[in-house]
């Protein structure tokens, strides 16, 4: 049964495009998301649930809940440098939606629940493009069901944890030359996965938090997945050398979620300002191939090299109360690209990004508050080289995000 | 609160500011010419330039030839008109032969063409046998024309499921004629068949030289003159079929129960045979030729080295040792040849041959080596009676030049083709006993030829583009590259697998698929870029279509 509610979101979860390291997304909370995605090192609402759940014992409010949604663009660009041919990616617009609640039970013990969506990428080439053969599309899609606990130990120590339900859906598509609109087409959905989440909030100082936070890493396996090889001519299903046997065959995957080590700080200035930094560890280094198996089709099976790395993402964020109403924030974070020149590979075009980030809150009434969000996305232009495929190249990449949230404490 | 505003202000304006495009947009970056000139584009060569594949020239086939794939991409570096080649107008190719056909138009012929159509009827009528004009037919095929002329080859899935190249049946597709009034000149100077010497000798129109028949100016014309008349400002030149057509044909000559030879030192080509390798001197000269009367007027051209025959998979299809016996078919046969191993011994203690050893037969159950016919052996003047397949009498079979195949002969896709016609002939199994002659294996001493008539020509090659100053494109290393290790082009990579869809190789197992053409041109092309300055961009040959599956 929980399952099946599981799937009813994750159907109802509209795609989510790709656009910073990898496949991570850094969407999880609008106002976290208008201040450079900080947060770690913040006790700011329940998408604390997200950021740091040791924070949630530091949450004023009895009950906290807090939604949002993005709406974002996103576009890589490629040319080849000897044919000189320019594509670019026409994903769909992305709709990620995050909900978080705490609840206080008594003043050390806090409780919290969270529906996110922290990896995720949805690619569209064109079907002519250069790089076809690798991938014309690309859908994925994960959903996290977390139920999480934070106990305050001291007045200034407090420790979080949860459990991670993943839930996860994978397409993909690449074409195939064997024949004019050959494609083959990977699918699978309904994988579950678990992990867990460990935090740490310490206030050393009056004006100062900080933060510690760990995720778990979670494999997504794709096992006995749909494999369907799409517009090949019957022939070659007949012929006893050929490596196809079937056009409908089954496929084994797996797609690691990677781990993540977060520390933040905050600090108050004055009444009014809040300053807050936080440093993100991901340990991309558990994504070094992607490896598909064919059971019936064996000897198509194959093995990319994808060498991930591990990567840092710095992120700056600052609040001003403007008024007693109107809080204004602002953000920036430098995010690099997991993916290394010579395995880079189209299906996550990934790039280094800068984000600029801005937004504000404007308290309705005591307990509820709207948040607006803008995210700007500057995917830096790198060259790759695949040894691997032999696909090389300029890529750059732009987003643009506008997130919508409601805060609501009561 | 003003400052905050402002702040907020730069920070949108700054991120309007970001600029949409790459820091080098190659969209906007202009394509130029360089050093050379590219107004006039003629390709000067054999099958290879003109686009021949599947064993055939057939329309889309040349419409991706390399010299239309370079010619369309020299287009933005100041290539003016259509690039013409003189297209066989079927998609199932080849040319149709007969008297009747050019009777018809027969006014508009010269009389030489007449006159060799005239001939090869006439000798028809004087063979009475219906067997003895199959074969007069089929030696036209095979010798003049050497399968020149009919439709291309298709893939066809057998009962097995096994998918094997076949010939389109019947005569070409399109009727002989002189096509130059009409559609002339050709850009495309591509002759198939044609070798080195060829390009430079002013020949008569006539239908042993079909497709230059169809081409050329007018009678007496030549590949170089009708090239020149058109002053081309830029030029390729690639010619191969020096060395090709003796490999091809396992070293055996237009008759091919004689040798062909290798002329090295043999300046008259006047009694060359057709399947013999040009003498290296001769090739130079023609080159030389060709590259002089060209560049004094002042074109600019690229020439194209010689491929690597004996990697190409016409020998790489059929093993040496591919010969299937039973422990029943070995023990019968072991059994009718000792007489033979038996002479070979005696013939060795008299010291009449000091071969004895390569030459013994011993088949045992499974994988065998077929056995060939190997000119270079002493012909010992010997035969055998060895029981027919049916296990019904039996018949002679001569031996004397005969030896089992080793790992060091190649076999030849034809030789393959011919099992296949044996089996289908005797009921669709291979006859129990075979012998592949001459014209079916490349033998080790032959592929030395080979090899060292293409070493010679392409360090000729080398000077002489060093010389002129022209491009080189290493078109015998990107073979091999293809052949040894794969070529890989953006997420494929290219073999020399026969029939696969990464092949750059077509159904006749010896020119390019159009993917394979395309890997050729942009190797043409950086060739010129990177002796002229120009910055032609290169295709993806990812666009071309690979062999066709039914």
């Amino acid at each position: 049964m929980k399952k099946n509610v599981f799937f009813l979101f994750l159907t109802a979860l509209l795609p989510v495009s790709s656009f910073a390291g990898g496949y991570l997304i850094s969407l999880q909370g609008i106002r976290q998301m208008a201040m450079g995605h900080t947060g770690v090192g913040i006790a700011m609402d329940a998408s604390n649930v997200f950021f740091n759940p040791a924070g949630l014992s530091y949450l004023k409010s009895k009950l906290a809940v807090s939604t949002g949604v993005s709406i974002l663009w996103d576009r890589a660009h490629y040319q080849n440098t000897d044919t000189w041919r320019q594509y670019q990616t026409d994903s769909p617009t992305g709709t990620p939606l995050d909900c978080y609640a705490a609840y206080k039970l008594n003043d050390r013990l806090s409780v919290g629940l969270g529906f996110y969506t922290p990896f995720g990428s949805q690619v569209e080439w064109p079907e002519d493009w250069t790089g076809r053969t690798l991938v014309t599309s690309v859908d994925l899609k994960s959903l996290f069901f977390q139920p999480t606990v934070s106990y305050k130990l001291r007045d200034w120590l407090s420790l979080g944890g949860g459990l991670i339900i993943a839930s996860g859906a994978v397409n993909l598509q690449r074409a195939d030359l064997l024949a004019a609109g050959a494609k083959v087409e990977l699918d699978k959905h309904g994988i579950t996965r678990l992990g867990y989440k460990l935090s740490l909030m310490v206030k050393p100082l009056e004006r100062l938090t900080l933060g510690i936070d760990y995720r778990s890493e979670i494999d997504m396996e794709a096992e006995g997945g749909d494999a369907s090889f799409i517009g090949f001519p019957a022939s070659i299903f007949h012929e006893p050398s050929s490596p196809l046997q079937t056009a409908d065959d089954r496929f084994d995957a797996s797609l690691p979620l990677p781990a993540e080590l977060s520390v933040g700080l905050s600090y108050r200035v004055g009444q009014k300002w809040l300053l807050a930094g936080d440093l993100n560890y991901t340990y991309w280094s558990a994504y070094d191939a992607l490896r598909v198996h064919f059971q019936t089709n064996q000897a198509a099976s194959f093995t990319t090299p994808r060498n991930y790395e591990n990567t840092f993402i710095y992120r700056l964020g600052a609040q001003y109360l403007c008024t007693p109403r109107l809080t204004v924030r602002l953000g920036y974070y430098r995010d690099q690209s997991p993916s290394p020149d010579s395995y880079w590979s189209p299906e996550t075009p990934t790039t280094d990004n800068d984000g600029f980030t801005a937004g504000f809150s404007y308290a309705i009434s005591k307990r509820l508050a709207c948040d607006l969000a803008y995210l700007y996305v500057n995917g830096n232009e790198r060259s790759v080289h695949n040894k691997t495929s032999a696909f090389y190249g300029d890529v750059y990449a732009q987003a643009h995000v506008f997130g919508l949230g409601i805060t609501f404490n009561l | 609160m003003k400052r905050l505003w402002f702040t907020l202000a730069l920070l949108i304006g700054s991120l309007t500011a970001c600029r949409d495009s790459f820091d080098i947009d190659l969209s906007e970056r202009p394509i130029t010419s360089g050093k050379a000139d590219f107004t006039t584009y003629v390709a000067l060569g054999a099958s290879l330039t003109a686009g021949y594949q599947d064993g055939a020239l057939y329309r889309s086939g040349q419409q991706n030839s390399y010299p239309a794939i370079i010619a369309e991409q020299m287009t933005a570096a100041g290539r003016k008109g259509p690039f013409k080649q003189p297209i066989v107008d079927s998609e199932e190719g080849g040319i149709e032969v007969s008297l009747e056909q050019v009777s018809k138009k027969i006014s508009l012929l010269p009389s030489s063409a007449i006159e060799s159509l005239e001939r090869f009827e006439f000798t028809k009528e004087f063979v009475q046998q219906p067997e003895e004009i199959e074969e007069l037919e089929s030696d036209y095929d095979l010798h003049i024309f050497d399968n020149l002329v009919l439709p291309k080859y298709v893939l066809t899935q057998g009962e097995d499921g096994r998918l094997l190249p076949q010939r389109l049946p019947g005569p070409g597709r399109v009727p002989i004629e002189n096509i130059y009034e009409a559609l002339g000149p050709f850009n495309n100077m591509g002759v198939p068949s044609f070798k080195s010497f060829q390009l430079t000798e002013e020949m008569s129109i006539d239908i042993t030289r079909p497709y230059f028949f169809r081409m050329a100016s007018a009678s007496g014309a030549s590949v170089l003159g009708d090239a020149l008349k058109q002053n081309p400002s830029f030029f390729s030149l690639c010619s191969a079929n020096d060395v090709f057509l003796y490999a091809m044909n396992g070293g055996a000559a237009i008759d091919p129960s004689e040798r062909a030879v290798y002329r090295k030192g043999e300046a008259d080509v006047a009694g060359y045979d057709m399947n013999d390798i040009t003498d290296p001197g001769v090739y130079e000269k023609s080159i030389n030729e060709i590259l002089k009367t060209l560049t004094d007027t002042d074109a600019e051209g690229v020439v194209l080295n010689v491929p690597d025959v004996t990697r190409i998979p016409y020998f790489h299809v059929l093993k040496w040792n591919g010969l299937e016996l039973t422990a029943a078919q070995a023990k019968a046969f072991n059994q009718a040849l000792q007489p033979f191993n038996d002479k070979l011994d005696s013939l060795q203690a008299a010291g009449e041959i000091d071969d004895a050893q390569l030459r013994h037969v011993k088949f045992r159950a499974g994988h065998n080596p077929y056995l060939i016919k190997d000119a270079d052996l002493k012909d010992i003047d010997f035969e055998v009676e060895i029981p027919t397949g049916s296990g019904q009498g039996s018949e002679f079979v001569e031996l004397s030049q005969v030896r089992p195949a080793q790992a060091s002969d190649l076999l030849t896709l034809k030789a393959a083709e011919e099992l296949r016609t044996l089996a289908s002939e005797s009921g669709g199994h291979l006859p129990a006993f075979f012998i592949l002659s001459n014209r079916f294996v490349l033998t080790k001493s032959e592929r030395k030829n080979v090899e060292d008539a293409t070493k010679r020509y392409n360090d000729a090659i080398r000077s002489l583009a060093d010389q002129y100053g022209l491009a080189l494109a290493d078109i015998h290393t990107l073979l091999n590259k293809a052949c040894k290790d794969g070529i890989r082009v953006n997420g494929n990579t290219y073999t020399g697998e026969f029939i696969s869809d990464n092949s750059v190789f077509s159904l006749d197992g010896i020119h390019c698929n159009s993917r394979g053409y395309a890997i050729m041109a942009n190797e043409v092309i950086k060739a010129i870029n990177a002796t002229y300055g120009s910055n032609i961009p290169l295709v993806d040959p990812n666009d071309y279509p690979g062999i066709a599956f039914p």
